[in-house]
């Protein structure tokens, strides 16, 4: 049995994943203007580098579930309602 | 030999072939395609896979697709028979059996509905025949994923800047996605804010890299040397889980469609500069040798190894996975895949020469590659590594156009030389999502006889998650090794990618002779075209399969026991796949002929 979770619900996760995502990304871009990289050669991962590859994930996925069902304007194109 | 002469050529010979052969021979009078004819986008409609999309978008997601590494890397591979042969070969594969495929095998999985070519040839040489192609689809993928999964993470690893830009990208595509089709606005609109982006990303990261850990590629994983290769195998693994189980319309659609702008600008800056440079000779010698040491240090004959070498630049199967994979289905007007299909492929064939061969064969060992540190004296671009050759060979061309206008010659290298690999990033990581969501779609179709009997095991086992999941594994478990491919004294440690290339590129070439035998039978079957016409397809497909076959033998019986020695267990690994790929493709070739002479007695 398929588990589904209420469109409500999926939307809200959505947008906080998506808040998230943008703040770590942000947080990883700013720290690499200040040291003039993100992550570093060695082999301990630090916060900004995790910072980076957590937020670019949680932007792939968030808006996906916060924008939810295909756009307008892309089932005008295809002739649906 | 002037450059100006080889652009001549070629320009002329796409021009040619894209308006007789493709549009007057294969669309208007074998296909006759039709814009009243309802495509699957429209009439299958979806919002997930089928999704109409305007046609240059389609253009930008296909051509970024099928523009994986390999019209880069097999080309560079490649010169070491000189510029001749690898040019030739992919002028004459691209017009006459890439781009022709390629067509084909969108238009019949258009006329079919959208489904895969594998489906379509259950459809035509029985069922057996679609098991059997799914398998090889499904393992062709899997290598598919290995051999770019391994390149991009060595590439990410080595080259902090590509890293930082190819990450930032992704949020730029989303970003136009939502202006395109939540906030409605135009597509100029849309493409001047997503290009100002990248433009502003491709700045930040010219002087911020990402590094991932320590990456030496002269020290042994053991001593910690590639640390930084083995984490963003990982973590390209999760991407590619992610991107490939998204709406197509939300990350890969407006992804690509930006990429085909970065894409037609950097092979617009290649062909410009090539025409800049016009009066320059090429450094390259134009043939070397029939037979030069190129796989595992073996001497390798142009024929039958080429289809080994170069893959996507002349054809390949992967192509005819994507047409009937994603682009079918959001396919808007059937004369579209006039200019996706047969245009994107000749397009493909453009990049190998103005961007690969060409700048390749002109920076060969040129005086100032060595003034600024690139070269050694006395050393050639054959010495450096394929994905370099490239690199180099780019960033020289381009960069010796604007040094004539006065920028400094090593500040324009450094630029460009930094666009191409980015360029080829973006390649690679379309390549990696791509052939994830079609690899989940064979695996669905795998178990579709599952359906009727267990409802739940098949909504399990179908999960596109779960699917993903295992295809992404088996991909990255063969991606993640490094191997000595030197002495225990004098060790040469490189990535995976080296092992898996030519098995990648020997299923994918077998698989493009299929599919092509396949689209073959539709033409004559199907469409009942006959003679000449029906013989301009049918005879390269035969043709090519007897040569892919005769190069999977030269490889098992030259190459596989070199391997052996160096590294029995990958070689095995390796050995077992090119092995599987001939069996396979025999059995097919056999459903083949049966299918033909049934076909042939009804029609008589």
């Amino acid at each position: 049995m398929a588990f589904s979770m209420p469109e409500k619900t999926k939307r809200q996760i959505g947008m906080i994943v998506t808040i998230i995502g943008v703040a770590l990304m942000a947080y990883a871009v700013i720290s690499g203007l200040i040291n003039g990289q993100i992550g570093t050669k060695e082999a301990k991962i630090t916060p900004d580098i995790a910072a980076f590859i957590v937020g670019w994930f949680a932007v792939l996925i968030g808006p996906a579930l916060w924008l939810g069902e295909t756009p307008a304007a892309i089932r005008k194109r295809a002739g649906r309602s | 030999m002037k450059v100006i002469a080889i652009f001549v050529v070629v320009i002329a010979i796409y021009v040619l072939a894209y308006l007789y052969y493709g549009k007057r021979i294969l669309s208007e009078k074998i296909v006759r395609a039709s814009a009243d004819r309802e495509t699957p986008a429209i009439a299958k409609f979806d919002g997930v896979d089928y999704v109409p999309a305007n046609r240059y978008v389609l253009f930008g997601h296909h051509f970024a697709s099928i523009a994986g590494a390999g019209p880069i890397v097999g080309p560079a591979i490649a010169m070491a028979y000189g510029w001749f042969l690898p040019l030739a070969w992919v002028l004459f594969g691209n017009v006459f059996i890439g781009a022709v495929h390629d067509y084909l095998s969108m238009m019949a999985s258009v006329r079919y509905g959208g489904i895969s070519i594998v489906s379509i040839s259950e459809n035509l040489m029985g069922r057996t025949a679609r098991y059997l192609f799914l398998i090889y689809v499904l393992f062709t993928l899997i290598l598919v994923y290995a051999a770019f999964g391994s390149i991009a993470a060595r590439l990410f690893a080595s080259n902090p800047s590509v890293a930082t830009i190819s990450i930032l990208f992704m949020p730029i595509a989303l970003l136009t996605g939502i202006l395109m089709y939540r906030l409605g606005l135009s597509l100029k609109a849309v493409t001047v804010v997503a290009a100002a982006l990248v433009v502003i990303a491709y700045i930040y990261a010219y002087n911020v890299g990402t590094f991932f850990g320590p990456f030496d590629a002269k020290l042994s994983p053991a001593e910690g040397g590639w640390v930084a290769y083995q984490r963003w195998v990982i973590i390209l693994g999760i991407y590619a889980i992610l991107a490939a189980s998204l709406p197509v319309w939300y990350l890969l659609q407006p992804r690509d469609y930006i990429n085909a702008y970065l894409l037609w600008f950097s092979l617009g800056l290649a062909v410009v500069s090539v025409a800049l440079l016009g009066l320059r000779d090429l450094q390259a010698p134009a043939y070397t040798s029939f037979a030069p040491k190129i796989i595992a240090g073996v001497e390798t004959p142009f024929w039958p190894a080429i289809p080994l070498i170069i893959a996507c630049g002349s054809l390949s199967g992967f192509h005819s996975l994507v047409a009937s994979g994603t682009t079918s289905k959001q396919l808007a007007n059937e004369l579209d895949a006039l200019m996706v299909g047969y245009g994107g492929m000749l397009t493909e064939g453009a990049l190998s020469s103005f961007a690969v061969i060409v700048p390749i064969s002109l920076a060969w060992q040129a005086e100032e590659l060595v003034q600024i540190g690139v070269l050694e004296q006395g050393e050639t671009l054959l010495d450096k590594s394929a994905v370099q050759r490239y690199v180099i060979g780019y960033g020289y061309m381009v960069g010796s156009v604007f040094s004539n206008l006065g920028v400094s010659f090593e500040a324009s290298y450094k630029f460009f030389s930094i666009m191409a690999a980015l360029v080829l990033s973006m390649y690679i990581l379309t390549t990696l999502d791509t052939s994830t969501r079609l690899a989940r779609f064979a695996w669905q179709e795998l178990f579709d006889w599952m359906r009727a009997r267990n409802e739940t095991a098949y909504s399990i086992i179908t999960n596109k998650w779960v699917a993903s999941f295992i295809v992404v594994l088996a991909g990255s478990f063969l991606a993640y090794p490094v191997l000595n491919f030197g002495t225990p004294e004098q060790p040469k440690w490189q990535a995976a990618y080296n092992v898996v290339w030519p098995a990648f590129a020997g299923a994918n070439q077998m698989l493009a002779a299929i599919a092509l035998m396949t689209s073959s039978l539709w033409v004559y079957m199907i469409l009942k075209v006959r003679g000449a016409l029906s013989a301009l397809i049918m005879v390269p497909s035969v043709a090519l399969w007897f040569t892919v076959t005769a190069a999977l033998v030269w490889w098992l019986w030259k190459v596989f026991p070199v391997y052996l020695e160096k590294s029995p267990l990958q070689a095995y690994g390796a050995g077992f796949m090119v092995f599987f790929t001939l069996v396979l493709s025999l059995l097919l070739m056999v459903l083949f002929v049966v299918a033909l002479m049934r076909a042939r007695a009804v029609a008589k």
